[in-house]
């Protein structure tokens, strides 16, 4: 299973559907510095995340933290929230408190 | 296609790992049960189940995962000292060892496991598992007695607020390697329960220089398990060697962590909320902790080993004992890496060609000689002398040692005497005596009858023995050594010994002998080995159905050996195996007779004389004051070919006789493959195979022992003409 990047046509918003891991994280890493180079905001959408593990994770904690630029995750996956769950970066992240509350319900109901 | 290969290939690794785990609980646990159980081996035993368990793990098969992790629970409790060995404990421990080898096959065969059985183990060990595991088990029945063992055990165990602390900084490198941290975190679940995560991104560059295939992020983790520090470690025992991976087991002194963080290179304030936040320290010990940091930065650094040793993370012992281990385990790891494993069937294909290799060669050696130029032969003989070479070191390879079959065998003495009520023990010696691979697994069946047997009719009840003076616990003994071209493997017990004169009787009203025959002592004890032949007075499950003996002595005679029995009334019975060592290819020795040729095994020729004249009559000669029965081939098989004016005998020896066999010409030593006789010819007396000569000629091989014994007991006569069988049937 490979990773589908879909950019919207206003750039400001990406979907990464599949896989998100050590297998794809180099050539998503690409595909978000082009699009960081067109725009400073951005959504990105982890609803069709398959699978992620250590390196996906680590993307988005970089992702997170390029300077100038503001990235926001939405729909995260339930794999997704599982793993920021585990990994209590949640609140490193930042992302919709609502969205990080409901994983922790969610796990905690596992 | 490629996956399911690859997938068979590996559970096929599974399978073979786990059954040499299997065996080797057995082994600690018989161990353990005799008293004999050395400190390595609760640490062993609880690896062999935790390896099982997690193998079973990635192939999904949950039931071998659910029923293991139970066992190796209470072997971890074992190992811990919570709990001690009782027989009763070894007794269910072998049952659940049993089990768990059933489940293995039974799933890797595609069947259903018997999960009934499962519970029924689970329900036995509930005795010995701690309190939180037998509440995950089923049904659980409160027994009084349980539950006092449950008090002494959560007494032995951590408080709920104490937690491991486990600080992972992996190698860069681990993500292209295949490997995920947080699967490895997750795993760590499996041990107990995960408090607290903190992922460290401390040294996270920047998304524009970032490598996202290397890993950047390092994790704090606050675990609560009641597991080992060894267990936990066990976790990580396949990370790089450069990741940095510090395990503090739970109460640990909050001086403790400035070892942990004076050995990482983040911000020790940040390492230290961090800490606080994992819930492994307080905010005041944190405090006092980094306080006693700053006194010791004001003296010169100590090195990180001298801080981990002062602040009583680890005592200088068990630094040395630690050191020690690793040694250990890496020279362990290097034998491993030493043997490498080969299908056998590659093996005997090898051998197969190498037997065709040796045909030729000896094929070519001969066309050589017949030409006469010198360094044409040179160079044959110099090939002839590689060959065999090659054979040797071929036929090797295929060499394992007895004690593979021995192994089995602790166990079902162990069994078979608690079945019969009688206490018996078991010694093994010349484990190490090597023979073909082929004979190892034939020769499994026809010893696991005579063990048996020699417990069962053998070994006196304790009470008989003790009536006549001797110990109480009976003793098989097992040996094996080699002699010349042969090994020899003998059960020997310390029981009644035969009688002669009730096996006489029995044979005469079963029929086997006629009434007044006259027979000597050895005769009469291999009367035990005819067809139907039983004199135990009481048949039990075990033997005294008059099959076995006989069933015994057919497999060894197909294996070209032979059984021998001696015994000492009251002081016990020693039968004998003796088998060749392989069936493939041997040194033979090639004489004639007639126009037909005849291979010698020649690890069984002594020497060769002539016949003396004037024995024309007689069939044995006088040899340095001894009588030497000898047998003329010629006539054993209906020679009528060219004669020799001056035959010669061939001495002979097998299992500790010597007879000679008359031929007409003696060509001297050669190669032999053994090729099977085909079906039609199985039944010929006295000739074990055949093989194909140098020059194209086919040469029976002599089945020199079926010979001697007919020679020696004087009735070779009958196997003349006879049937293969009929010769030792009518020995008898």
């Amino acid at each position: 299973m490979a990773c589908e990047i879909v950019v919207d046509a206003g750039a400001q918003s990406i979907a990464l559907r599949g896989e998100l891991t050590i297998y794809t994280v180099g050539e998503i890493r690409i595909r978000l510095l082009d699009v960081m180079a067109m725009t400073d905001k951005i959504d990105i959408d982890l609803g069709g995340v398959a699978e992620i593990d250590t390196a996906g994770l680590q993307l988005m904690l970089l992702a997170k933290r390029k300077p100038g630029k503001e990235v926001t995750f939405t729909h995260h996956s339930a794999v997704v929230l599982h793993l920021v769950d585990m990994a209590s970066v949640g609140l490193m992240l930042g992302d919709p408190l609502v969205i990080s509350a409901g994983g922790m319900a969610q796990t905690a109901g596992n | 296609m490629d996956t399911n290969d690859e997938l068979a290939e590996a559970l096929g690794v599974f399978m073979e790992e786990a059954r040499e785990l299997l065996a080797q609980m057995e082994e600690i646990l018989l161990r353990e049960e005799a008293g004999g159980g050395s400190e390595e081996d609760l640490p062993a035993l609880f690896r062999c189940a935790h390896t099982i368990k997690g193998s079973a793990g990635m192939f999904g098969f949950d039931e071998v995962v659910r029923f293991t992790h139970v066992v190796e629970n209470v072997l971890d409790r074992l190992r811990n000292g919570a709990i001690g060995f009782s027989r009763q404990l070894v007794g269910v421990l072998l049952d659940c060892q049993d089990h768990i080898a059933g489940l293995v096959s039974t799933i890797a065969e595609g069947g259903t496991p018997d999960i009934a059985r499962s519970d029924e183990l689970i329900a036995e060990l509930r005795a010995w598992t701690a309190a939180d595991d037998a509440a995950g088990a089923a049904a659980p029945r409160q027994l009084p007695a349980e539950s006092a063992v449950r008090v002494a055990a959560s007494g032995g165990g951590g408080t709920g607020s104490d937690y491991w602390h486990l600080s992972l900084r992996f190698a860069p490198g681990i993500l292209a390697e295949g490997m995920d941290p947080m699967c490895f975190i997750n795993y760590l679940g499996t041990c107990g329960r995960i408090v607290h995560v903190e992922t460290i991104t401390d040294h996270l560059p920047t998304l524009d220089e970032a490598d996202p295939e290397l890993c950047h992020i390092g994790f704090e983790v606050a675990l609560d398990s009641p597991a080992g520090k060894e267990e936990i470690e066990r976790v990580f025992q396949f990370v790089a060697e450069n990741s940095h991976i510090v395990i503090l087991p739970p109460h640990s002194k909050a001086t403790e962590f400035i070892g942990l963080i004076e050995s990482l290179d983040e911000d020790s304030a940040r390492l230290g909320e961090i800490l606080v936040a994992c819930g492994t320290l307080t905010p005041q010990e944190l405090d006092t902790a980094l306080r006693a940091q700053q006194q010791s930065r004001q003296d010169t650094p100590p090195r990180l080993g001298a801080i981990l040793v002062d602040s009583g993370m680890v005592a200088p012992a068990v630094v040395g004992a630690a050191i020690e281990k690793q040694q250990r385990n890496e020279e362990k790891r290097r034998s491993e890496t030493k043997s490498l494993k080969v299908p056998s069937e590659r093996l005997d294909a090898l051998i197969d060609r190498v037997g065709e290799l040796v045909i030729a060669g000896a094929g070519t050696h001969a066309q050589a000689v017949k030409i006469q130029r010198r360094d044409l032969q040179e160079s044959a003989s110099l090939l002839l002398s590689l060959v065999e070479d090659i054979r040797d070191m071929a036929l090797r390879l295929r060499m394992v040692a007895i004690g593979e079959v021995f192994s089995r065998f602790p166990r079902v003495v162990r069994d078979v005497s608690r079945e019969l009520g009688k206490d018996i023990e078991l010694r093994i010696s010349g484990a190490e005596a090597e023979l073909d691979k082929s004979m190892v697994e034939k020769v499994g069946d026809p010893l696991m009858h005579l063990i048996r047997n020699s417990m069962d009719h053998g070994i006196e009840a304790a009470e008989v023995r003790a009536a006549s003076g001797k110990p109480v616990r009976g003793t098989v003994a097992l040996n094996a050594c080699h002699e010349s071209g042969a090994i020899i493997i003998e059960v020997a017990d310390d029981g009644g010994g035969l009688d002669a004169d009730r096996i006489l009787k029995k044979a005469i009203e079963k029929g086997i002998v006629a009434e007044g025959a006259n027979l000597s002592t050895q005769e009469i004890y291999q009367l035990i080995l005819a067809p139907g032949f039983s004199t135990a007075e009481t048949v039990t499950n075990l033997s005294g159905r008059g099959v076995g003996m006989d069933v015994v002595k057919n497999n060894v005679e197909a294996l070209r050996g032979t059984l021998d029995i001696d015994s000492v009334p009251g002081q016990g019975t020693t039968i004998r195996l003796c088998l060749p060592l392989t069936l493939a290819i041997i040194d033979g020795f090639h004489v004639g007779v007639g126009s037909t040729h005849f291979i010698v095994p020649l690890d069984m020729v002594v020497e060769c004389v002539e016949l003396p004249t004037g024995l024309d009559h007689f069939d044995y000669m006088e040899q340095r004051g001894e009588a030497l029965p000898f047998v003329r081939l010629r006539q054993l098989f209906g020679e009528h070919g060219p004669a020799h004016i001056r035959p010669r005998v061939v001495i002979v020896r097998f299992a500790g006789k010597r007879a000679g066999l008359v031929v007409d010409r003696i060509y001297g030593k050669c190669q032999t493959v053994i090729k099977p006789l085909g079906p039609l010819f199985e039944q010929v007396p006295c000739v074990s195979g055949s093989t194909i000569l140098g020059d194209g000629e086919v040469a029976l091989i002599i089945d020199v022992a079926q010979l001697i014994q007919g020679v020696v007991t004087r009735n070779w006569q009958a196997t003349h003409g006879g049937t293969a069988r009929g010769a030792t049937a009518l020995a008898a």
